[in-house]
Parts: structure tokens; sequence; C-alpha cells
């Protein structure tokens, strides 16, 4: 989700339509906005309502400082994990 | 007659919404229906007006029921640490005292403990107005239970008890709701550190709560048969709390007393205490 918000500030519909391109995430749509407020309430993201040039208007979400220091954090600890899986995985392979 | 319905239906699911959303300030609920609202429009913007891609989009966001109580759970927690309230608390409490017997005991007991710090608190302040005049409010068989110390004196007490009931209750409100709130169906989106209680504590605090006030009223009957202030079960006529300053017996009766006066909040101190000791073991 943090992800998602390190470029450019998204709105909810935004953020679920970019979950869904994620098959295997399993986030349904009814989850991500209860996510979006506790993220907010940590302090990770703020948020802003901006008219919209059509319809009503779109509540948009951006990275906060400590949001991009979480999102870094997380990026070291992931690349970390997947490192040491995928290393496991190929010993597992070799040994085959 | 389509938009007719469309309208209806998406009616039916805000409506839903904001029933249980009820619990949840004003503000942020408004803001949880205008991003609803937002996303309903953008995910029927293909079709507008048609009712089978309005069912799909509130299909998956979820029934409103589960997603505003999920949502819900998330605002109120995010209510209870950016605007606590006196409000709230009051809600909390009252809402704690009726769903379960340790919080009618804290509540109650709280109740008293109040009571007991305004009165020092009134007394003091009397007395410094007018030192010919002594609080008679709170009395047992005729004499007051406030001792008639120096005005200062007893203001001090009285503030003191009244703000550190009030820090204690405050935090003790503030755990219990988000400990209270985490086990309804968040565990998954909560951090560890907000689950306070462990389950089945409410059992064993009831039971700590009992045996104390038990101890507490056994010790000061006892005690102060023992010490020659009163005969088990004739409390008759006594001057308090001088009277339970006579011999070291009439003052465990004393603290007996206290004990059972406060027994509510050792109750919970106790259990706590046992709880924080099995973790540092484990």
């Amino acid at each position: 989700m943090l992800a998602l918000l390190v470029k450019n500030e998204r709105y909810g519909y935004e953020i679920t339509q970019a979950l869904q391109r994620s098959d295997g995430l399993g986030l349904s749509e009814g989850t991500i906005y209860p996510l979006l407020t506790r993220l907010q309430r940590e302090g990770l993201i703020s948020s802003r309502w901006q008219e919209s040039p059509a319809g009503p208007p779109r509540k948009y979400y951006r990275l906060t400082e400590k949001g991009k220091t979480a999102m870094e954090s997380m990026t070291v600890r992931w690349t970390t994990l997947t490192k040491q899986v995928n290393s496991i995985l190929k010993e597992a392979g070799d040994g085959r | 007659m389509a938009d007719n319905e469309f309208e209806q239906v998406r009616e039916d699911y805000v409506h839903r919404l904001q029933r249980q959303l009820r619990r949840v300030p004003l503000a942020l609920r408004q803001d949880a229906v205008h991003e609803v609202l937002a996303h309903i429009e953008d995910g029927c913007r293909q079709a507008p007006g048609d009712v089978n891609l309005l069912r799909a989009v509130l299909e998956r966001l979820g029934l409103p029921e589960e997603y505003g109580h999920e949502l819900g759970l998330q605002l109120l927690l995010q209510a209870n640490r950016a605007h606590p309230s006196l409000q709230l608390f009051l809600w909390i409490g009252l809402f704690w005292a009726s769903t379960s017997l340790v919080g009618a005991f804290v509540m109650v007991g709280a109740s008293l403990v109040y009571i007991f710090g305004l009165a020092f608190l009134a007394d003091g302040l009397i007395r410094l107005i007018d030192p010919s005049t002594t609080l008679k409010m709170i009395q047992v068989n005729d004499a007051s239970l406030i001792p008639a110390w120096r005005p200062l004196i007893n203001i001090v007490i009285g503030v003191f008890i009244i703000s550190l009931l009030t820090l204690g209750l405050i935090s003790l409100l503030r755990k219990w709701s988000r400990g209270k709130l985490s086990r309804r169906g968040l565990a998954a989106s909560l951090r560890q550190e907000t689950v306070v209680f462990p389950k089945g504590w409410e059992r064993r605090t009831t039971w700590a709560v009992l045996l104390t006030a038990a101890a507490g009223l056994l010790g000061c009957s006892l005690f102060g048969a023992l010490g020659g202030l009163f005969p088990i079960g004739n409390y008759g006529p006594m001057s308090l709390p001088q009277d339970f300053f006579k011999n070291p017996l009439t003052f465990l009766a004393f603290v007996g007393g206290i004990v059972f006066l406060v027994s509510p909040l050792l109750g919970i101190i106790w259990v706590a205490w046992r709880e924080q000791r099995k973790d540092h073991l484990e």
C-alpha cells in the first residue's frame, strides 16, 4: 500500500484498482479503506480532499516523512527476506 | 425506473453503513461516507445508472455491516487517540460498567473514592473560608469521615486523590477500550502492542476484587473488635478516623477499611501484576 504512494498521491478507488491488478495479494476492496485509515492513524500517510472534474470530491492519500522512512525500512527487510528464502529454495533445488 | 433502483440500492448501502458508524464522531463518519460515495461514482463511471454494475461494485466493497464494522473500529481508535474527550471516557466507563462485573466494580469503586476525595477538598475549602464550619456531608453514625486536619492539608489530600484517580481511570479506560476493540475482529489490522489485557482477565479480576474486598472487610471487623473499637456486627458511634489510631490493632482495622474501599483498584492491580510476572517468567 505504501509502495503505491511512493511516486505520487492517489485516491481510494485508484489504489483499489492498482491492488486488484495484483492477483496474488488477495486484498478485497472492503479491507483497503480501513487499512488506509489505519495507516493514517499511525501517521504513515496523510490525506486531503480535492474537487473532482466529474462527480463527488475525492480523498487523496500521500506518504508522510514517517511513511517514507517506514517504506524504506520495510523494503530493506523484504529484500533481505526474499534473498534468504530464495537462497534456501535454491539449495533445496540443487539437492534434489 | 432503473435510475430509481440505482438510487435506492446506493441509498440503502449508505444508510446501512451510516448506521454501523453511528458511534464514530460526526466529522469522521461524514468523511467515510463521502469516500464511499466517491468510490461508487468511480466504480460506475463506465455505465452510469447501471444497477447491475452498482451491485458488483458494492459486492466487491463488502456488506455495509462488515465493511462498516471494520472501518468504524479503526475510526473509533483514531478518534480515541486524536480527540480524547470527557464524553468519550464517560461513554467507555458506562459501557464497561454495564457490560461486565469488573467494570461495575471499578466504576462504583472509583465513584466512592471520588466522593472521598471531593469531601476532603470541599472540607478544606469551606474551613479555609470560614474556620468555624466543618463538612457534615459524609458521616458514619454522626461522626464525620473526614478528619479535621488543617484546611490546606485536606485540600492537598483531596486534589491528590482526585488527580491520581482521574489519571489512573483514564489510562485504564483507554487500555480497556483499545483491548476490547482489538479483540473484535481487528487482530490482523492492529499492532500487538494495543492488545493489553489477556483472555479471561475479567473473570480473574472479578475474583481478585471480591477476595480483596472480603479480606479488607474481615480485617477491619476483626481488628476493630480485637482493638476494642467495636463489637463485631455492632459498629456503634465512633469518631472516624481518630478512633482508628488508638492502638496498633485499631490502625490495622483502619487499613482493612481502606483496603475494602479501594478493593476494585487493588484487585485490578493485583491481576495486572500477576499477568506481568507470568509474561516475564515465560
